[in-house]
């Protein structure tokens, strides 16, 4: 179970002149991680929620924390229409405005952003973050649109071992109910503005205290579904978290899953930052996919062994995993 | 008196300025005269740091994935609660935390917690999150107790609630 505190903020104080100076730092009672939130949550009176945001993004006085963060919320306000706003940011001098802008584009994005993308990958002057995150997002472009003549540099990752059978933790799927099911999808399509959640089916994993609603779009379920992720790249899933005590979901996986081979098809399942926590290899046969799940080889992560079946009836997800993690990282000791 | 020991690790810790150092050192006297209330003290800080090359980001948290991945790749291996401050944790929410925490932070699922810098409040929030780490629940119905769901909130632990956090494993005796 995971819990969290919020801030709370009197009515009066729901003003642009107030949001405005609360983003840059200059009202104590509103930080400005909560008046980002605000802009996109509800509707403040007489405020251009969008532009507000977009000045924020560009504004070079402001905190590049506060710029960081303000891209992404401009992202699932703006949709489609913040493009032209994220490619003006991603020449700020400041990486991590950069980075973050290039994270938002690979949701918003077109395959017309690839080039820019590819471009910045490129860049000599570019730090890590910013070359990361810039080839997760032109993989989710190619993944989402199913563009075959791309090929996609995603970060390499090794499976770790299957966890030991004894104590593991055993997880299978099931239907969940419309409650659950729906403010899953509602999380997901807040925060994954391409995400079509009118295509979803919904599975639900328990597995020990983590609760996780799966949503697999239903182009490719079934033999056709199967074929067609055998043929070309897809985002065919994507996975939801719950927070116990209000009861909702934030997504944080994204299945990319591509060709491998004749029949056969390799999916990696990443952190909405890129990192690929799970991956799995699947082969198809009489028009059933079935994959070999397993964690990846990433610090804090739990060996996992599972099974994946996409079938005509839909789609059975069962396995282990590990009670405890890989081998984390040691901060610095100050 | 049974005290529980934290461990602040600032993520991104080139970006902190000195008046977050200022504001971090307030928390602390902060959750130390609240935990003093209910005959909890806090016997040991140690400071630890995550640089930006390292942080891959979670220097901004705009997700509670991201912040959940954070207590997963990192930890500092002693029996005191990971903290792990954030310069901006981008939602209504100013922290995260696991109730209760568990004794064993290489477990699977979120084992340590996330709090934002958020001035004058920070120390509140800090109180809270490490409340749930050693068992609190929200308090609905009372906006004077610290495990009120929102913050600013009056602060107050109960005798029980103090009771259930020197229950938990890594209680110093």
């Amino acid at each position: 179970m995971v819990r969290m505190v919020h801030v709370d903020i009197p009515e009066e104080d729901l003003r642009q002149d107030v949001m405005r100076e609360a983003i840059a730092g200059r009202v104590p009672k509103i930080p400005p991680s909560v008046a980002l939130s605000l802009l996109s949550d509800i509707d403040i009176p007489g405020t251009d929620q969008q532009a507000l945001l977009q000045d924020t993004v560009q504004n070079s006085e402001l905190d590049p924390h506060v710029r960081a963060g303000a891209v992404g919320v401009y992202m699932r306000v703006g949709g489609e229409g913040s493009v032209p706003g994220l490619l003006q940011a991603l020449e700020s001098p400041m990486e991590r405005v950069a980075a973050a802008a290039v994270a938002a584009l690979g949701h918003v994005g077109t395959p017309d952003e690839l080039e820019a993308l590819q471009r910045l990958r490129g860049r000599r002057n570019g730090g890590e973050l910013l070359r990361e995150r810039a080839a997760f997002a032109e993989a989710l472009i190619v993944h989402r649109f199913g563009l075959t003549d791309r090929e996609v540099v995603l970060p390499s990752a090794e499976a770790q071992p299957a966890p030991v059978a004894v104590g593991a933790l055993v997880f299978s799927s099931v239907r969940p109910g419309p409650v659950r099911r729906n403010r899953a999808l509602k999380a997901m399509k807040r925060d994954l503005p391409w995400f079509d959640v009118g295509k979803q089916d919904v599975y639900e994993v328990q597995c020990g205290a983590r609760l996780l609603e799966i949503a697999v779009d239903r182009d490719f379920v079934g033999s056709e579904g199967a074929e067609r992720l055998s043929k070309r790249p897809a985002t065919p899933a994507v996975v939801a978290l719950q927070d116990v005590e209000y009861d909702e979901f934030y997504p944080g996986l994204i299945a990319l899953s591509r060709p491998s081979g004749q029949d056969r098809v390799a999916v990696q399942l990443s952190r909405l930052s890129g990192e690929a926590v799970y991956v799995a290899q699947g082969s198809l046969q009489r028009g059933e996919l079935e994959f070999d799940l397993r964690a990846a080889q990433v610090p804090g992560v739990a060996p996992v062994a599972g099974s994946v079946r996409v079938t005509a009836k839909g789609v059975e997800i069962s396995g282990v995993s590990d009670r405890r993690s890989a081998p984390k990282r040691s901060p610095q000791k100050e | 008196m049974p005290g529980i020991s934290i461990n602040i690790i600032r993520v991104g810790f080139e970006n902190f300025t000195s008046g977050d150092a200022t504001t971090i050192n307030n928390a602390i006297t902060t959750i130390t005269n609240t935990y003093a209330t209910v005959g909890l003290s806090i016997p040991r800080v140690e400071r630890y740091g995550i640089a930006l090359a390292d942080a891959k980001g979670r220097d901004v948290i705009d997700n509670n994935g991201e912040a959940e991945a954070l207590t997963d790749e990192w930890t500092v291996s002693n029996n005191a609660v990971d903290v792990f401050f954030v310069r901006l944790y981008v939602g209504s929410v100013a922290g995260l935390s696991p109730v209760p925490g568990p004794c064993d932070k290489d477990a699977k699922g979120m084992d340590g917690t996330v709090v934002e810098l958020v001035g004058g409040t920070t120390g509140q929030v800090l109180a809270h999150e490490v409340g749930h780490y050693l068992g609190l629940p929200h308090v609905t119905g009372d906006s004077s107790n610290l495990m009120f769901p929102s913050v600013p909130n009056g602060g107050v632990l109960t005798a029980a609630q103090g009771n259930i956090m020197k229950s938990h494993c890594f209680i110093e005796p």
